[in-house]
């Protein structure tokens, strides 16, 4: 971080410079995404209502979107207690082992699970199947990177 | 990997977060590398050994080494 910088709980500031500006790029981000899903929305969906649809799709988006541009402007270097070089911490090591795990257990649910479809000739819908393997890797990942960190 | 970062460390007078704000890494990255659980990057171990001012040989042995030569 630069010295000429301070920290606050937005991110990094200038001096004098007030801490939510910050969110302004994140924001901008955020709208950007957002508008992007939702057009990719209205073109693709089969719904009578494709407008609609889209806008609702928009909206729900954006929170994430502008988490989203607020992790990658502000968040890595600048909140306040950040580290100058979090790639070379244990916690990016954590991650990175969890990370692999959580895939190598992902490749292990979709074969078994796409088997026992087959085999058992049970009829699934696929965004439950998809949100389902989400759920499950998501929570996998987080375990593993827990007992990562509770065993350090 | 064994290590004599925590006895360098105290003999500098330093805390860990100290350290670990001079390093520009997370406090619980020199507890895990003083108690010999993570293996830093090259990078790192770079600076260690410049913050400490000895060579990485001198900071880091590795367990069960023996070449033969």
């Amino acid at each position: 971080m630069n010295s000429s910088t301070t920290r606050s709980t937005w991110g990094a500031t200038k001096a004098g410079r007030r801490g939510p500006a910050l969110w302004a790029p994140a924001v901008a981000i955020g709208v950007l995404t957002a508008g992007v899903v939702g057009g990719l929305t209205y073109v693709f969906s089969p719904s009578q209502t494709p407008a609609l649809l889209a806008l609702v799709t928009a909206v729900t988006t954006l929170p994430v979107a502008v988490a989203l541009g607020w992790a990658i402007l502000v968040a890595p270097s600048s909140i306040t207690g950040a580290v100058e070089r979090p790639e070379e911490s244990v916690e990016s090591r954590w991650l990175e082992r969890a990370s692999v795990a959580a895939l190598m257990d992902g490749f292990a649910m979709i074969g078994l699970s796409a088997g026992a479809i087959v085999i058992t000739e049970v009829e699934v819908a696929a965004d439950v199947v998809l949100m389902a393997l989400w759920v499950l890797l998501s929570v996998d990942l987080g375990v593993r990177y827990l007992v990562l960190r509770r065993t350090a | 990997m064994r290590n004599t970062l925590a006895e360098r460390r105290t003999g500098q007078g330093w805390s860990q977060a100290r350290l670990a704000d001079i390093l520009g890494v997370s406090r619980q990255t020199v507890i895990s590398l003083e108690k010999g659980r993570f293996d830093p990057a090259l990078p790192l171990a770079f600076r260690l050994a410049r913050v400490f001012d000895c060579p990485i040989e001198d900071l880091f042995t590795p367990e069960d080494w023996h070449p033969e030569i």
